[in-house]
């Protein structure tokens, strides 16, 4: 059953997209991460285009947010005013990524820097996963754990422009989540992902927000930065492609909830240690696709459509 | 009904009329094709006759038919490595290129015609991509590289085509020609033209139209996308948002 994917311009096989949503999903929800930086690589590795893949994730990024979110909202989980500062950074830090993505295109360079991009996140969180997975599991087997340091202050709390954050019991400077909003708007709008991944930490570590709010407080910002970088994709690079997000929606949807159920049964550290060893594998095939000879140099791309 | 009205326009114009205005008749055996998101691509035939061929003419008479599509502005870029990684660093830009170009003929044009003349009449892959006006010899070697790979590139996806034997007679006057139509090509207006030669002289042409369309439902998402792009972009943000929903609110349970 092909499906013609108009805006990739390419004709797939329909259950191949919605078992690619699924396995993205399964292994979203089994490691509790959004998924994009995975989807996003395989999506290049079909054959779609990388800014197709990029504008597209996003979009799909939009409804697993929007899943996500609800759940969180009603467990009264999101510190909204927060979220709203870190969006006001995403919505600048997207704008920006939306206007250098379309330079990038025009200059024939936006697949290089995508899977450049790529090489170097996957990379280094891929290597920090493991040695810190692999450090967690050695402890573990010791039977020792690691305290916490109890909350002290740092860099964070010289800053101006304080602001009170209720939800949080944080009395901080904006200046912090803005940027962290900025940096996480520029990889949603360039890479195709929400960003939790980057931010879920920040707010942990630098925020040193409580960690019951923060995935609800990241979704609240990704579900709408998302949709502001989908929005800006559609308009400014016409490469939304509605047909593919669609089907790898169907099978990821369905995919989460199995992994989330796996997930529960297995020991944290040997699923992030797993998921490292994903991560570091799909990084590897991207910076092979960077270094190996192309079969030719040539290459034609459309100006104007 | 549409065939019975092309068979009506062409026996009317093949009935005798007197002067020997119409030297050459063609048609195309359909002149639209749909793209469906089944479409593995097609072929249309080009057919016609010639006649009331000047009995002075020293001969002999050839035939080439022209296909060219919606126009386009290409970009040919060329990888080269650089710290150890592939990435394009030089570009030729391709102004008013055919999206689709096909040429054939009934004998070897390059034998026949010189380069630019064929020019003037967009007969050859030699001459496909350059600017129009006199024909320039001194094209600059970078130029004609990019040409060529670009030719090269579009010929293995079906999107140039060039046989110089395309164009079969059956006896003196009846000719045809097969245009292979692949899976890629862009929807538009695409340009037939045939051409009755004299040794290097067109001696006679004839014009005809082929609309190429995407139906369905990824077709016109397609247009949409491209001409309403806010619109677009709202419906795949209402699309993500019900799925997202919706998918929150039947796995609630668990």
């Amino acid at each position: 059953m092909q499906v013609y994917l108009p805006i990739a311009e390419l004709s797939v096989n329909i259950l191949l997209l919605v078992a690619m949503g699924g396995g993205v999903g399964f292994l979203s929800g089994m490691f509790g991460v959004g998924g994009g930086f995975l989807m996003t690589p395989l999506l290049i590795f079909t054959g779609v285009p990388p800014s197709v893949a990029v504008a597209t994730e996003a979009n799909q990024i939009v409804a697993s947010s929007a899943a996500g979110v609800g759940a969180h909202w009603r467990r009264r989980a999101v510190d909204f005013k927060m979220g709203s500062v870190l969006l006001a950074g995403g919505l600048i830090g997207s704008s920006a990524g939306v206007w250098i993505f379309r330079y990038l295109r025009e200059l024939g360079q936006i697949d290089l820097i995508i899977s450049l991009s790529y090489v170097i996140f996957l990379g280094a969180i891929g290597s920090l996963m493991l040695v810190e997975s692999l450090g967690a599991m050695r402890t573990a087997d010791r039977g020792a754990s690691l305290a916490r340091r109890p909350g002290q202050h740092n860099w964070v709390h010289g800053l101006p422009l304080k602001m009170r954050f209720h939800r949080s019991r944080l009395y901080i400077s904006a200046i912090p989540p803005l940027g962290i909003g900025v940096l996480v708007g520029l990889l949603a709008s360039i890479m195709g992902v929400g960003g939790g991944f980057i931010m879920v930490p920040a707010m942990i570590y630098i925020l040193r927000m409580p960690t019951n709010v923060v995935i609800g407080t990241s979704l609240f910002q990704i579900l709408f930065v998302t949709a502001f970088v989908t929005m800006l994709h559609a308009v400014a690079n016409q490469t939304v492609d509605m047909v593919l997000a669609f089907f790898l929606l169907v099978g990821s949807v369905v995919g989460v909830q199995f992994g989330v159920r796996v997930g529960a049964r297995l020991r944290s550290e040997q699923l992030r240690a797993l998921l490292a060893i994903l991560v570091i594998f799909v990084c590897a095939r991207l910076a092979y696709g960077l270094i190996a000879e192309p079969a030719n140099p040539f290459s034609l791309g459309a100006i104007a459509h | 009904m549409r065939p019975l009205i092309y068979l009506f326009t062409l026996l009317l114009v093949l009935a005798p009329t007197g002067a020997a205005a119409q030297r050459l008749v063609a048609d195309l055996s359909d002149h639209h094709i749909s793209l469906t998101s089944s479409f593995t691509g097609t072929e249309i035939i080009v057919f016609g006759t010639i006649e009331d061929l000047p009995e002075d003419g020293t001969g002999p008479f050839d035939i080439a038919v022209v296909v060219q599509g919606p126009p386009e502005t290409i970009a040919v870029r060329r990888k080269e490595r650089i710290a150890g990684i592939w990435m394009n660093t030089q570009s030729v830009t391709i102004e008013d290129l055919p999206s689709f170009y096909y040429v054939a003929s009934s004998s070897p044009f390059y034998e026949l015609m010189s380069a630019s003349r064929r020019n003037s009449y967009d007969i050859g892959t030699d001459v496909l991509g350059l600017p129009d006006g006199p024909f320039d010899p001194a094209q600059s070697e970078r130029f004609e590289q990019f040409r060529a790979a670009m030719i090269g590139l579009m010929t293995e996806e079906g999107l140039v085509v060039e046989n110089q034997q395309g164009v079969r007679f059956r006896g003196e006057h009846l000719f045809r020609a097969r245009i292979p139509i692949p899976a890629t090509v862009q929807e538009g207006t695409y340009n037939v033209t045939v051409f009755l030669f004299e040794n290097e002289s067109v001696i006679g042409a004839q014009n005809a139209l082929l609309t190429i369309d995407k139906v369905g439902i990824e077709g016109r998402l397609a247009t949409l996308a491209y001409e309403f792009p806010f619109i677009y972009g709202f419906m795949a943000l209402f699309m993500a948002l019900i799925v997202g929903l919706g998918a929150n609110f039947i796995f609630r349970g668990n």
